[in-house]
């Protein structure tokens, strides 16, 4: 039988997990490996219950996957631009949660789901006006009457494509 | 939780994940990124890794900022890169191909000032003292001691210490009291000191009496109505008998990252009360050709007299201010990104350097005309770094392209007996030999040679200065001559002579028109065909191997008319010997009219 262990979240939720999963997360791993079998929960202060079962649910999904280890392999995943198919429908939630899996993968370090995160995220600029990036993100135009007239005339450039 | 508020490590995190698009598309949305927001944007341009990759892959230079690339039209910003590509290939040739002549130690131009009696010293005090040098008229010595004749001579053009602390002597018996502050940049004036300090404060120094005067460059130091641009930071500052000129940039936030004004502002060295802050860049460049929005105001120190301001400007044009009267012209559109730029030591004459096609090119404008005194080319000075004129008449540039550094010198400048001469020397040679050969029969051509006028002005060449010029000259007019004259002789093997003539000219250093010279060959060749039609174009070539010879087409016209005219009268001579004095006449009219183009436009252009 499998060793299984408890996650607490921000929010007191306990969480009990396989410890093959837990050890995804490389915070989780290197604690689990200088403590030992510990019995209590481990507190995981950044993450809420919600995101930390999404992040749970990825571990489970890839547990068999081989960790990636040297720089060469990071970087050729960030060359490439393609997400698995059940990664991508892992991904398809509101924005405010995608955004809170990648600051659990980066605390948790769980450098695949981050650059899961990330990809996606990518993927939702690649290709869009300055409006369009507002828009998406619902970011605030902050710029002054002023500064948008200027960026109006440095954005021609790209009109000009 | 939103995009943007997300740390800064993984927003650079998100945006890496960009790089697999095709270069041009990552530029355009890291520039959408830029326009989206302010923090978008000052995470954007401040981390330039971002686009450094992409600007190379591109064909930028790896130092071109982001605002250089993307604040231009599309097309511009392609075209630009191939330009820049193929201005660094031919940049390697030249390298390649360049002789360095004197190696003086690897101290950069940065460290370099003029002092008295044409001594350049290291502006580094501490450097200078224990591994000085010094240079004068071309006779370099490395590691003499500390000699500055006069010493208030060697602070005039200024000295430049960063990072520099508590209390400076800066080697002229003078002692400022920085009381432990840091300061970015000091420099002095007599008694007078003035420190850049961190955090965007300047402050004025007397020597032995303490701080006299300092400004805070805080939100709003400077009282504008609707100001859109309220942060102002120091780049540079220059000092003059009675004025401190800062150089300062406006932002619309106190992290700089935005530039939105380029400002010079005039404070008076005593007092440090502003005496103008209206002295406000041009947003776009003068040219409407040049289409490249970057400045190049803070790539070089700005020059200052007690009159004028010489600084970089919008699309690398340089300016020259009247900053008393608070005007503004620009002398080049060339887009100039470090120009090498110098003042003569009566702040009279300023001269600046280019790249023109493989070759350096000096060119030195009266500061009060403001008209081009005189223009010089190098062929093997195309890199130059530090420039310096002296008193008018010499100048010299200094490069450090390997670290090993070289000097050259510019000579026989603004000397009006010399260029006299050498306008002679150029009409000798281009109008009577060039014309006369062009549209005459060839006894003409040795009867010119022999002309008692003729030999006059030959005798005049040979200065001693110009001596080896005119020698190659002389040599040059007589293979053409007895080329022409004994017509049966081959002159195609004339034309080879002279081609050899030239490349060892050039190989030693005697020639520097070759271009102009080779044109000459063709002609040559030409005229041997006897195919007289392929003289207009022979003749564009000649034209065109030389900016200056654009009056030669003209000049050319006017020949054949005189020459036609004497050919004329040449056959009449033999029934009268009336006709010579007429004959001699119209000789010295074509080499004057000639001569007279060359002075009105040739210099110029």
């Amino acid at each position: 039988m499998a060793v299984q262990i408890k996650l607490m979240s921000s929010d007191q939720a306990m969480l009990v997990v396989d410890k093959e999963v837990a050890e995804r997360s490389v915070l989780i791993k290197n604690m689990l490996d200088d403590i030992g079998e510990v019995d209590e929960a481990i507190p995981i202060p950044n993450v809420n219950e919600a995101v930390l079962k999404k992040v749970i649910e990825w571990c489970e999904h890839h547990k068999g996957d081989s960790p990636s280890t040297n720089d060469e392999e990071s970087d050729s995943r960030k060359r490439s631009t393609d997400i698995e198919e059940w990664d991508q429908k892992f991904m398809q939630v509101d924005q405010e949660m995608l955004f809170e899996i990648i600051l659990a993968a980066n605390y948790l370090d769980i450098k695949p789901l981050l650059d899961v995160g990330c990809k996606t995220v990518a993927n939702m600029i690649k290709g869009k006006s300055p409006e369009e990036i507002r828009k998406t993100f619902n970011i605030q135009n902050d710029f002054t009457a002023e500064e948008e007239e200027q960026i109006r005339r440095e954005n021609e450039w790209a009109e000009d494509r | 939780m939103t995009l943007p508020k997300l740390p800064t490590e993984l927003l650079l995190e998100v945006l890496s994940h960009l790089s697999p698009l095709p270069a041009t598309d990552h530029l355009k949305t890291l520039h959408s990124l830029l326009l989206t927001s302010r923090s978008l944007h000052t995470l954007v341009a401040e981390n330039d890794a971002l686009y450094r990759p992409i600007a190379i892959e591109l064909g930028y230079p790896p130092a071109a900022r982001l605002t250089d690339i993307t604040a231009s039209t599309w097309k511009a910003a392609v075209k630009n890169a191939h330009l820049w590509r193929l201005r660094e290939g031919l940049n390697k040739i030249h390298e390649a191909n360049s002789r360095p002549r004197r190696t003086v130690g690897s101290i950069g131009p940065a460290k370099l000032a003029v002092a008295a009696g044409g001594y350049v010293v290291s502006r580094d005090v501490r450097e200078f003292t224990k591994a000085g040098f010094l240079l004068r008229l071309g006779m370099e010595k490395k590691g003499m001691p500390l000699q500055v004749p006069g010493r208030q001579d060697f602070v005039a053009p200024g000295i430049v210490r960063d990072g520099y602390e508590g209390i400076s002597e800066l080697g002229t018996g003078r002692k400022w009291e920085l009381k432990h502050r840091e300061a970015v940049k000091i420099r002095a004036r007599g008694d007078m000191m003035v420190a850049q300090l961190v955090n965007q404060i300047v402050v004025g120094i007397e020597a032995g009496k303490g701080e006299v005067w300092r400004h805070e460059l805080r939100e709003g130091w400077l009282e504008r109505r609707n100001d859109w641009a309220p942060y102002t930071k120091v780049h540079d500052f220059q000092l003059n008998g009675s004025h401190a000129v800062l150089l300062c940039g406006r932002y619309n936030n106190d992290h700089f990252t935005k530039l939105r004004e380029t400002v010079f502002i005039i404070l008076s060295l005593t007092t440090g009360s502003i005496i103008s802050d209206n002295l406000i860049f041009p947003r776009e460049p003068s040219s409407s050709q040049n289409s490249m929005a970057w400045t190049s105001a803070f790539d070089f120190p700005f020059l200052l007299t007690d009159t004028h301001i010489i600084s970089g400007g919008q699309g690398g044009e340089l300016l020259v201010w009247r900053y008393m009267a608070n005007t503004s012209y620009s002398i080049c559109c060339k887009q100039l990104r470090k120009p090498c730029v110098g003042l003569s030591r009566d702040g009279r004459y300023f001269g600046y350097t280019t790249h023109d096609r493989l070759r350096g090119t000096l060119t030195i404008l009266d500061m009060h005309s403001g008209r081009v005194e005189s223009v010089w080319h190098d062929p093997r000075a195309p890199h130059t770094d530090g420039l310096w004129l002296w008193d008018g008449k010499k100048a010299m540039y200094w490069t450090a392209e390997t670290g090993a550094g070289r000097t050259e010198w510019y000579q026989r400048l603004y000397d009006s007996t010399k260029k006299q001469i050498e306008g002679l020397e150029w009409i000798f040679f281009q109008g009577v030999v060039g014309l006369v050969l062009l549209v005459e029969p060839t006894y003409w051509l040795l009867r010119c040679i022999f002309h008692r006028r003729t030999l006059k002005k030959l005798w005049k060449l040979l200065d001693r200065q110009f001596l080896e010029r005119a020698v190659r000259h002389t040599v040059l007019t007589a293979i053409v001559t007895v080329a022409a004259h004994y017509r049966h002789a081959s002159m195609l093997g004339a034309a080879l002579g002279l081609l050899g003539f030239k490349l060892w000219g050039f190989k030693t250093g005697l020639a520097n028109a070759m271009d102009k010279d080779f044109g000459l060959i063709v002609l040559m060749l030409v005229m041997y065909t006897k195919f007289t039609i392929l003289l207009v174009p022979a003749a564009a070539i000649w034209a065109a191997a030389e900016a200056p010879t654009k009056v030669l087409v003209p000049a050319v016209v006017v020949g054949r008319i005189f020459g036609a005219m004497m050919v004329r009268m040449e056959s009449r001579r033999t029934r009268s010997s009336s006709g010579k004095g007429a004959r001699d006449l119209l000789y010295l009219v074509n080499w004057w009219v000639g001569f007279w183009a060359w002075n009105k436009w040739g210099k110029t252009a």
